[in-house]
């Protein structure tokens, strides 16, 4: 091979603890290396170009970057070209190979300079060793399909179907309720126009369900997706509505026949209403529907006196559901949050304690009491009504984050209320008031300002008296007894209850409160690990209707400015079967979450779908005969990199890390930017995902003089491949019966969950890791 | 035969270290199909059937068993300077086979559990002497004490596999020994392996005797008992399939393999609950039945330890 390594001081923050240009001569004189080069940094602007330039005049095919953590010049890919710069230089993706000198070495280990140099040596040793091992990726290239599938029709769905529609692309929109719309629309008065949701948003839910490029599916819900980005192929299962949408008038005639009640849930279930019914007053689709729960009723039970009524024939209670395949270029996920369901203030058993949610059922327009304000158990208007904030966030032990509508929204009910029942007395209970968005802050001002509302910073306990209920507070140290007629909640947004079955769907990762995670919070908000998803709206965290309205937007230019393009080339790195080593044992088949592999039956072997493999390498670690190899991490590059670390020699215990490079890689890099220090007794080999955490790989080190191996996987729920840490757990715990078997202690070998931002945990874990092992020794 | 006849011949020599014959007879078994075998050797050395005292200079050595003490690792280093091709015959000669899993115990603990612990023994002690061979710390497959050029694997080999290897060898045709796992072979049928879903093939794990019928054509692991064909060589004919047993594993791992205990646990982890494995099955037991000698880490730690949890 030709390789260049090239090596960056980062304007000293690795040159004051690593000697860059004396690797770089060591580095120079060894085989199959033919330049080498140090910069200053090599981050910059014509520092980047040399280095490509670089490339094509030393007719380069392996390139190191020996600077910062690959997860770095990772994440840049969707703002900088660097990357693909170099493949154009013709180097192949598996022949670029990182040295993580920067988070991982100079930066921790600034205090031990000796050990720190020699485990850059090492780190770069073992670079040289991935692009040896590792086979070329191959590429695809294909035109990409100028459509995109959004799933969900709030309004951070709405905007983005409607802002691609206008540019020419099909828009498939996938909405699993009966109407499009989302939850918004029944609510009241919305912030910070303070004007009804329903009167703002309607106009945009109209504009998406009547233009020609946008194609609604009400009652619809993705179940697999298979291909890459540009060539997605989608599945869809529809539920039937039991009634022709083409010849269905709305007349209502089969609403007067239908002798069958159910619960409400557009009005959060306050009221009932037909099993065949309209969703709501300004729902579209304009149609009518039996409500599939009740389905089995209908057909067995009922006299169906609703086929006779309707005068159009439109019913057809033999309609079933469907799979329907669409072929799209990208997806957006634009599915929403949940509320909070509370058990505080004795919520489960009294009708008068409602969520706000429930509230904007009254305060509404078109409310359950005809848009005016009454009390559910006697419907007598309320004297006292009191609101409490922040029922379920900003709470470590429900959810510590702040859910960002309720102190707005909060405001803009208790102003309402107070418009509508100016001489009832209305208390509010908060832990603290977070202004929101544009007037945010006149907004609390203005409720704080009334003499009819009492604002009170402390977090109430219920009482039930024969008088009714009071709630007590500690205020500035003196108790405060406040009678109440009703009470409101400000519930937590919370997770939407299907995110773990669309996070297996779509192989989104999700982050530690259970929202999806956007590729970077601050540069790529609304991007995804894989190129052709995106998420907007209240599904990656609490949002109010204008930042989803605005990530809708973002995710459409986002997905247009990859579909745009004349072809996209992907990169296959997928795992490989050696078609003279499988004998079609089917555990592969078994082990992958995404059903890329199968079994050929004519052949007896096992085979690999590439437009579903993930490159997680999970199957790779399964195959008890060695047949499947991954091609960005082979089985002999842990070998070799093991091999290559065992060289080490601090003084004191020597641990191996195997770190996920979806969160504890990611968080061993985070120790060493936060400053934090742990002992130089550790070296660290990323894995993409804990599932190719081989336990061979493990005893190996253990041959090799380990004293110990920490693998760090991501949180539970939290695998960027679903199930790679599960699989990781559940081979070491049968693997600690080898350790126990050769009396290696237990304890030698630890598994530790991370999350990427919390890099203090890392360097605890090491730091305990070494003095536990030391005290083993002592 | 006259002695004109015996030069055409190749002279061999079989012999073996730690082991219980049974390769040697294996070799027997071939029945009259020795004779296609024995028109092409020269037998010069077996101590099971003949009695000479030297070694002699040979062109094909056949050894069985493992290195388990000093005797054998000398006997080995001298087969291996009088013959030109070293052939491991059996398991206990390729891996160390059953003997290996002493490894486990130290030197101590094995010599005490034998000689002085076991239940029917008074006032026992160890034999020492310089008359006796000293055993050695660990049982040793031969290739880590000389250079091996061929395994026949087995416990026994089969015959079938013994001839094949030497007529082959002897008549110049490559030898081409399959690579693949034993599934390959194996004549039971997978179903629920072969869906491309996730789900455990099974939630309980049993002991072939604890079911009261085991279906003769349909794959153990799909019914729960646990089979080491996936991490096995095939080669053997899966003759414990065909008796209505699951594969131990006597062929050994893949040649792609680091080792097969391991690559037993890689395996099943992800298809049958890590619980239902550990609470019925001893996987260090099954994995390294015959191949604790070559794993990757074979002998206990010299590491001093918080706790010792296996051994006497
Ligand atoms: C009580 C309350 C009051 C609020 N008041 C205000 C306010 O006054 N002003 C303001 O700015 N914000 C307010 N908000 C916040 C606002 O409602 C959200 O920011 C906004 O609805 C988020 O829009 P979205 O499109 O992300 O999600 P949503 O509006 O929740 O839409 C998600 C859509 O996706 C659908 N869906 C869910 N799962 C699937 C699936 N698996 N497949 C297909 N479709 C699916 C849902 O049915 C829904 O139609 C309030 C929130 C609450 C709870
Ligand atoms: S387990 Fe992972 S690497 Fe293997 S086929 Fe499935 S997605 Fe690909
Ligand atoms: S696990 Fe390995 S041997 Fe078994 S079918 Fe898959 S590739 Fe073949
Ligand atoms: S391999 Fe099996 S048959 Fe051969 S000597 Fe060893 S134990 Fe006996
Ligand atoms: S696991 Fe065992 S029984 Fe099943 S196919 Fe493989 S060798 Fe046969
Ligand atoms: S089935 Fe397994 S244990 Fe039985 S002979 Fe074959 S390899 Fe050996």
């Amino acid at each position: 091979m030709r390789i260049g390594i090239f090596l960056c001081a980062c304007r000293g923050v690795i040159s004051n603890v690593i000697d860059v240009s004396e690797l770089g001569r060591k580095f120079n004189t060894v085989e199959d290396i033919v330049f080498t080069k140090t910069y200053d940094a090599m981050c910059a602007g014509e520092e980047r170009d040399d280095i490509i330039a670089e490339a094509k005049k030393n007719n380069l095919d392996g390139v190191v970057l020996a600077g910062c953590s690959p997860k770095k010049f990772e994440s840049m890919s969707n703002i900088s070209t660097f990357l693909k710069d170099i493949e154009g230089a013709g180097i192949n993706p598996s022949k670029l190979g990182y040295a993580n000198l920067k988070e991982q070495i100079a930066l921790p280990y600034r205090s031990e300079v000796k050990n720190a140099n020699s485990i850059a040596d090492l780190e770069i040793e073992v670079a040289l060793r991935k692009i040896k091992s590792t086979c070329n990726v191959t590429f695809q290239e294909k035109i990409p399909d100028r459509s995109v599938i959004v799933i969900g029709s709030g309004p951070a769905g709405s905007s983005a179907a409607l802002k691609l529609a206008n540019q020419g692309f099909k828009v498939t929109v996938v909405e699993k309720k009966a109407a499009i719309g989302g939850p918004q629309l029944r609510h009241s008065k919305a912030f910070p126009k303070h004007d009804f949701s329903q009167c703002i948003l309607t106009p945009l839910f109209v504009e998406v369900a009547l233009h020609p490029n946008i194609n609604v599916m009400t009652q619809a819900e993705v179940i697999d997706v298979s291909g890459r980005v540009g060539n997605y192929n989608v599945m869809i299962k529809q539920t039937p509505r039991y009634i022709d949408q083409k010849s269905c008038t709305a007349c209502g005639a089969c609403i007067k026949a239908c002798p069958v009640s159910m619960e409400n849930e557009y009005d959060h279930g306050l009221t009932t209403r037909k099993v065949i019914y309209m969703p709501f007053g300004e729902a579209f689709p304009r149609n009518y529907l039996i409500d599939p729960k009740k389905i089995d009723y209908c057909r067995n039970e009922c006299k169906k006196p609703c086929i006779n009524a309707c005068p159009n024939g439109a019913i057809d209670l033999t309609e079933v559901s469907k799979d329907i395949e669409i072929e799209t270029g990208g997806v957006i996920v634009a599915m929403g949050a949940s509320l909070y369901k509370p058990t505080e203030f004795g919520y489960e058993n009294t009708p008068d304690v409602l969520t706000l949610a429930e509230y904007g059922r009254i305060l509404a327009p078109d409310g359950i009491y005809g848009g005016k304000i009454l009390r559910p158990s006697d419907k007598k208007p309320p004297e006292t009504i009191g609101f409490v904030g922040c029922v379920g966030s900003k709470d470590p032990e429900k959810h510590a984050y702040c859910s960002r509508y309720c102190c707005m929204a909060l405001a803009t009910a208790v102003q309402e209320t107070h418009e509508k029942l100016p001489d009832s007395k209305i208390y509010v209970f908060y832990r603290d008031f977070y202004p929101v968005g544009k007037n945010g802050e006149q907004y609390i001002q203005s409720i704080i300002q009334m003499d009819k509302v009492e604002t009170i910073r402390a977090i109430p306990v219920r009482r039930e008296t024969s008088e009714g209920m009071i709630l007590d507070a500690m205020v500035d140290g003196e108790s405060l007894a406040v009678p109440l007629d009703m009470l409101v909640l400000a519930t937590a947004i919370v997770p939407n209850d299907q995110t773990e079955n669309m996070r297996t769907t779509l192989d989104i990762d999700i982050d530690e409160d259970g929202f999806f995670r956007e590729l970077n919070p601050m540069t790529a908000n609304v991007n995804t690990t894989d190129e052709g998803m995106f998420i907007c709206g209240s599904c990656s965290g609490p949002k109010t209707i204008s930042e989803s309205i605005n990530e809708g937007a973002a995710a459409a230019a986002s997905v247009a400015m990859v579909l745009w393009q004349d072809s996209l080339k992907h990169e296959i790195f997928v795992s490989m079967v050696d078609e003279d080593l499988c004998g079609g044992c089917g555990t592969c088949v078994k082990t992958c979450m995404f059903h890329a592999s199968s079994m050929n039956k004519e052949k007896n072997v096992s085979q690999i779908d590439i437009m579903r493999c993930k490159g997680c390498g999970n199957c790779v670690t399964a195959c008890p005969s060695g047949a499947r190899d991954l091609l960005l991490y082979p089985n002999n590059y842990f070998k070799e990199a093991i091999e290559t670390f065992s060289t080490y020699d601090p003084a004191g215990p020597k641990i191996l890390a195997l770190l996920c490079s979806g969160s504890s890689y990611e968080c061993a890099d985070q120790a060493g930017l936060s400053g934090l220090k742990y002992p130089a007794n550790v070296v660290s080999i990323r894995v993409p995902c804990a599932g190719r955490v081989n336990v061979q790989h493990v005893l190996y080190a253990f041959e090799k003089g380990f004293d110990g191996v920490l693998i760090g996987d991501c949180h539970h729920g939290n695998c960027h491949f679903i199930v790679g840490n599960t699989d990781m757990e559940r081979r070491i715990s049968l693997f600690r019966e080898v350790l126990r078997s050769r009396r290696i202690d237990d304890d030698r070998l630890r598994i530790e969950s991370m999350s990427p931002n919390d890099g203090k945990k890392y360097a605890n874990v090491v730091q305990k890791f070494v003095d536990d092992l030391i005290k083993m020794e002592a | 035969m006259t002695d004109a006849e015996n030069t055409k011949k190749t002279d061999t020599l079989t012999t073996c270290m730690q082991s219980c014959s049974g390769c040697q007879i294996s070799i027997l078994d071939l029945h009259e199909e020795i004779l296609d075998v024995l028109n092409l050797i020269n037998l010069k050395y077996a101590p099971v059937i003949m009695d000479v005292k030297v070694i002699p200079k040979v062109t094909v050595a056949l050894v069985a068993g493992a290195v388990a003490n000093s005797d054998n690792e000398e006997k080995l280093k001298e087969i291996r300077k009088k013959s030109d091709i070293l052939i491991a015959l059996g398991s206990c000669a390729a891996f160390g086979g059953i003997a290996g899993m002493r490894n486990l115990n130290t030197l101590d603990e094995t010599l005490t559990r034998g000689y002085v612990k076991t239940e029917s023994t008074v006032d026992g002690k160890i034999p020492r002497g310089k008359d006796i061979p000293r055993l050695l710390e660990n049982v040793k497959p031969l290739n880590k004490v000389v250079k091996v050029d061929f395994i026949i694997p087995g416990c026994p080999p089969t015959s079938a596999s013994i001839k094949n290897t030497i007529v082959s060898l002897l008549s110049g045709q490559e030898l081409k020994p399959s690579q693949k796992n034993l599934c390959n072979d194996c004549p039971r049928e997978q179903k629920d392996l072969l869906v491309p879903k996730r789900e455990f093939i099974t939630d309980m794990v049993y002991a072939p005797c604890e079911l009261e019928t085991i279906d003769p054509e349909k794959c153990f692991l799909e019914q729960g008992v646990i089979c080491m064909g996936p991490a096995t060589l095939e080669g053997c004919g899966s003759r414990c399939m065909k008796a209505n047993m699951p594969c131990r594993g006597c062929m050994g791992p893949s040649p792609n393999a680091m080792e097969q205990g391991c690559e037993i646990i890689n395996a099943l982890s992800s298809i049958i609950p890590a619980g239902a494995i550990m609470f019925q099955d001893d996987i260090v037991g099954t994995g390294y039945r015959y191949t604790m000698a070559s794993s990757i880490y074979p002998h206990i730690s010299k590491a001093k330890s918080k706790k010792v949890s296996m051994g006497e």
